[in-house]
């Protein structure tokens, strides 16, 4: 029917078909091609359609098959039998010590990798935030970390920590501290490795946060300033509120990975020493790879997708609050 | 000097001496790599460490003599380039789909996949590229690096088609053109920003996959990271061999960014906000 | 040829029907005629004379010819002298073309475990250690018996000799495997004491040690030595990684008199001698070893040593080609040999773990593989390896005139032989799970590095050990 077009602020099409149709031909010289006006109808279910299909050619098997799996004893060899287990592996993990650990230590990773970035994340923001001269190249310097391969960088990393050899116990001795043994120390293991989560993350939260710093009006800014007020007011009172939507955006993206920390760990310390650093993407990853435990590995990895799917419900809620959205 | 100007003055080199020792910070890796590549052997593992030496290429001859790492390059290359291309081709249209139409739940979708951890999918990937005969050839890792690329295609670009008014599209449907030629001709070459700094991330992450290849490549289709990794669990720890692998890997995605830095920026915070 | 023969008995060359033609007709008989004669004969000489080489017992190593066979194995110190001479070799004397990858152990049996749960088509043969996965991959159906082949004289050249394989080293190929030959054993690869004889010399003492008290004694001297220009040297270089480190354990494990497993299949790390054992482990590396050696694994190991950071080192024969090499090793010429220092108790024990070759049932091309092993293992290749120290199963390497006369090491050969001779194959627990165990065994190692209760460690080790056992059915109670 025709009908005059909606307002386009939601970016909702509503156009009366028959109009266009028209406007086609006139254009045109001939009238549409029928598919045309069919494809046109549907794009709302033709554009996804693809990834739709893309995520169920490349998922829906996996996922299935990970069900299937984690329901039995699946060895590994073809001659060997699977035995339904139900729960059973379920209820193993659970009441296995070596899940529980993992879990804490993944979540300690995570809390000490993001909020680092987030605090130094939020400093570096602000010293960019100025004009400076060689601002620029400052700005390139911090996309590296980013792009730079993980593991490569990993193995980098890895000669820095060296105990006797390494970089960094040679910067701390220009300060007097004493070595330290990084990653081998099952104490300092997963704070070593969250430093490094640190240097390759820590620009993506700059970036982010420093987009928000440029929202804040200059003029509040400015009022402040001759109204007397102190650098750390300011921060305070005008800086972390209006940036704060920012900040959430910047946990929200980072928390999830970060949970899934993979290639850095593997690489260092796969799991240890005496298996301080062993997260839960990790355990599963062992269990499945090391002693080849297939249905106890995928239980794991559901367990950990759904813990993931918990946190990320939570922090969506914390989203919606900060942005109406 | 009044006492405030001093106080400026001080405010002032403090902060260029914070951005000195933060950008140090940053670079001190990538400092270590080169220097470690180009050192002749015998300054590799003295301490302390020797900053003063006639640089050698020995190294990078070394790796290139000892491993096909041509080889592994043009894997790459090949995996990234495909997945990126072909996940830009599927999520693109995904990504104006879910801008004009408000489709929460394709998002949600599009999050949750990229929350799964793909520990768990490696052996059903494997066992499925048997079945189809296809171990160790390029699709099905370009396959399973659509689970990146089409998410960062369409997350990042759903924010940028969102800014373009409808007016636009609706001055072009006046005009007779179809919506899909509408979407073709203006919609789309105006997210071009866009598109460029997702393709940049997008294809990075894909260079930098590890997991993945780790599993499912074999002789032919190694790729850099499982080269490299394969180099610290050879037969020596070859500190400056392992630096120079470490630096060829990781230059073609810095250069890569370098180029495209303003729109990476750009892209990566309009993506993040949206 | 065809036409040769053709033109011998026609002039005129075009039609073929008609008088002319009956002409042109009768020459195409007569010249097939001679061709199949001449064919005939062909098969009739050749047929003789294949016989003839039959019974003069020729082997015929191209009867694959044109196949391709695909090798993952562990990279070795000797893995490219196999792929730039040995390899090649073998492609010019059978046609059969080889894909050979090599992989670092670990990452070796992750890609063996996925290719053989999808009975993969496309690995035809692998190197692994029988005394690890032997057990597992047997049970798991990964592994085609050999004694057909060994049997068969069409299969297996003259040459070949199996009996010239030590007998320590035949009895681990078939001991995991139900009294079948699962293996061919490339490499034997018995732990054995690197010392340092310069740094010896320089803090007075006389090496090497004879004991282990002697060992940590002389490891106390060389720590106490003034950092030299190329800095400090430690006492002792060990694995510190636990998974790593199982293997060297088990030597000081047996030299105390401790035992992996008591008589019931139990585990036994909590007996006196084991914790003793384990406390020596610990204490030398934690004391006289470099610091973060609690992460060290195999190959970092070799790698400190080879740069001279330490006096001593127990690690396998083998690697001594990498330490010898002046391109590689800064201690090369700088080395002694000998055998591990003998126990409290005036006892050592050396094990004998091994590389071995093996065939995957789920293969199409067994037999290509298996000329590949005789290859790879015959009496010349081994000698060229073992002359860069890859250490032979063959006795006859050992004993030959030439590796007598070319051998500038003869303390190192001492003490491999001595490991091949009296080696058990225990340098892991001979159980299914050893794997695993591995990693459980390895916890308890890594906690004596780090200066934790010995004793509670050993406990907790064997708590999960024991759960495992159970669980795969090794106890014997």
């Amino acid at each position: 029917m025709n009908q005059p077009p909606e307002e386009s602020g939601s970016g909702r099409i509503r156009y009366p078909e028959r109009a266009e149709g028209l406007a086609y031909q006139a254009a045109r010289g001939r009238p549409r091609a029928a598919w045309t006006a069919l494809v046109d109808r549907h794009i709302r279910l033709l554009f996804p359609l693809p990834s739709l299909l893309a995520f169920l050619l490349v998922l829906g098997f996996p996922i299935g098959f990970m069900l299937y799996v984690s329901l039995h004893d699946w060895p590994i060899s073809p001659r060997i039998p699977s035995i339904f287990l139900g729960v059973g592996n379920y209820a193993a993990l659970l009441t296995n010590p070596r899940f529980w650990d993992s879990l804490w230590i993944t979540f300690y990773f995570t809390a000490l990798a993001v909020g680092g970035e987030l605090v130094f994340g939020f400093a570096v923001a602000l010293l960019i935030h100025r004009e400076f001269r060689g601002r620029g190249l400052v700005r390139v310097a911090l996309i590296m970390p980013m792009a730079a391969t993980p593991v490569a960088m990993s193995l980098i990393w890895n000669m820095m920590m060296e105990p006797s050899l390494g970089m960094l116990n040679y910067l701390l001795s220009f300060v007097r501290a004493p070595r330290l043994l990084w990653a081998a120390d099952p104490r300092w293991a997963v704070p070593s490795l969250a430093l490094i989560d640190i240097w390759f993350w820590t620009p993506f939260i700059a970036l982010i946060i420093s987009a928000g710093l440029q929202t804040i009006p200059e003029e509040i800014v400015e009022s402040a300033r001759l109204d007397g007020a102190t650098a750390l007011s300011l921060f305070r009172h005008i800086t972390l509120p209006l940036v704060r939507a920012h900040v959430v955006m910047a946990v929200i993206l980072r928390t999830i990975p970060a949970l899934k920390t993979f290639d850095h760990i593997f690489v260092i310390t796969g799991g240890g020493p005496l298996r301080a650093s062993e997260t839960l993407n990790l355990y599963t990853f062992l269990e499945g790879f090391e002693f080849f435990h297939m249905g106890y590995s995928s239980a794991l990895a559901l367990t950990l997708t759904l813990i993931i799917l918990v946190v990320s419900a939570l922090l969506a809620r914390l989203r919606a609050r900060e942005w109406s959205y | 000097m009044t006492p405030a100007q001093l106080r400026r003055w001080i405010g002032v080199v403090l902060h260029r001496l914070a951005v000195l020792l933060v950008t140090g910070f940053f670079l001190l890796p990538f400092f270590i790599m080169i220097t470690n590549a180009l050192k002749p052997e015998v300054y590799i593992n003295a301490y302390p460490p020797v900053f003063i030496f006639q640089p050698t290429f020995h190294h990078f001859a070394e790796v290139f003599r000892r491993y096909p790492f041509v080889s592994y390059m043009l894997n790459s290359a090949v995996i990234s380039g495909s997945a990126t291309a072909l996940g830009f081709v599927i999520g693109i249209p995904a990504a104006y789909a879910i801008a004009r139409y408000a489709l929460r739940r394709l998002v949600t979708l599009i999050l949750v996949v990229r929350m799964i951890p793909y520990v768990s999918l490696l052996i059903p990937w494997y066992l499925m590229a048997q079945k189809a005969n296809m171990v160790d050839t390029y699709p099905p890792m370009i396959l399973t690096h659509l689970l990146f690329t089409i998410p960062y295609a369409a997350m990042i670009l759903i924010g940028f088609f969102e800014d373009i008014p409808m007016a636009l599209e609706e001055a072009a449907w006046i005009d007779g053109c179809s919506r899909v030629e509408a979407f073709l001709k203006i919609a789309l070459p105006l997210t071009l920003p866009g598109i460029v700094a997702a393709a940049v991330i997008a294809f990075t992450y894909s260079w930098n996959n590890f997991l993945f290849a780790l599993v499912l490549t074999g002789a032919k289709t190694k790729t850099l990271p499982v080269a490299v990794y394969g180099f610290l669990t050879a037969d020596q720890v070859d500190w400056g061999g392992l630096s120079a692998a470490a630096a060829l890997i990781t230059a073609p995605v810095l250069v890569f960014v370098f180029f495209a830095q303003r729109y990476l920026i750009r892209g990566l915070v309009a993506g993040a906000i949206k | 040829m065809f036409h040769v023969v053709h033109s011998l008995f026609v002039t005129k060359r075009y039609a073929l029907s008609g008088k002319e033609g009956a002409v042109k007709r009768e020459g195409m008989l007569a010249s097939l005629v001679v061709m199949l004669t001449g064919l005939l004969w062909f098969i009739l000489a050749g047929g003789i004379l294949c016989s003839a080489d039959a019974a003069a017992g020729e082997f015929n190593w191209k009867r694959f010819s044109g196949q391709s066979i695909r090798f993952l194995g562990e990279t070795l110190p000797a893995t490219p002298y196999l792929r730039e001479k040995v390899i090649p070799e073998f492609t010019a004397k059978t046609g059969i073309k080889v894909v050979y990858e090599d992989y670092a152990a670990r990452q070796l049996r992750q890609k063996m475990a996925v290719e053989m749960a999808g009975k993969s088509k496309n690995l035809d043969a692998y190197m692994t250690l029988p005394n690890v996965t032997g057990r597992e991959y047997w049970k798991s159906g990964f592994i085609e018996a050999l004694d057909q082949f060994i049997k068969d004289p069409n299969l297996t050249a003259p040459e070949f000799d199996y009996e010239d394989f030590s007998p320590g080293v035949r009895a681990i190929c078939a001991r995991y495997f139900d009294g079948k030959t699962g293996c061919i054993a490339f490499s034997p690869q018995t732990q054995i004491l690197y010392w340092r004889k310069d740094v010896f010399a320089k803090a007075g003492l006389q090496g090497p040690p004879q004991t282990l008290a002697e060992m940590e004694a002389a490891a106390a001297k060389i720590m106490e030595l003034p950092e030299g220009p190329e800095g400090k040297v430690y006492g002792v270089m060990l694995r510190g990684a636990g998974y790593e480190a199982v293997t060297q354990l088990s030597y000081y494990l047996y030299t105390h008199g401790g035992t992996w497993q008591d008589d019931k299949g139990r585990c036994n790390l909590t007996s006196p001698e084991a914790i003793q054992a384990l406390d020596f482990y610990g204490r030398m590396l934690r004391k006289y070893g470099p610091p973060g050696a609690v992460k060290t694994n195999d190959i970092e190991a070799q790698s400190l040593f080879a740069q001279g950071r330490a006096a001593m080192y127990s690690d396998i024969n083998t690697r001594a080609a990498v330490m010898e090499d002046p391109s590689r090793s800064k201690v090369a010429g700088k080395l002694g040999y000998a055998k591990i220092p003998l126990g409290p108790m005036g006892k050592r024990q050396m094990m004998l773990p091994i590389n071995g070759l093996f065939i995957s049932p789920f293969s199409d091309r067994k037999e290509a593989s298996w000329l590949f092993f005789q290859h790879i293992t015959s009496k010349e290749v081994l000698l060229a390896l073992h002359l860069q120290s890859s250490g032979s199963p063959r006795v006859s390497t050992w004993e030959s005139p030439e590796y007598k006369r070319q051998d500038k090491h003869p303390d190192w050969t001492e003490a491999t032989l001595y490991g091949i001779r009296t080696g058990l194959p225990l340098n892991v627990p001979d159980v299914l799970a050893a794997n695993e165990a591995r990693t459980i065994i390895g916890q308890a190692i890594q906690a004596s590095i780090l200066g934790q209760d010995v004793r509670r460690a050993a406990q907790q080790a064997c708590d999960e050990w024991n759960a495992l056992l159970k669980k795969t059915g090794d106890l014997k109670d």
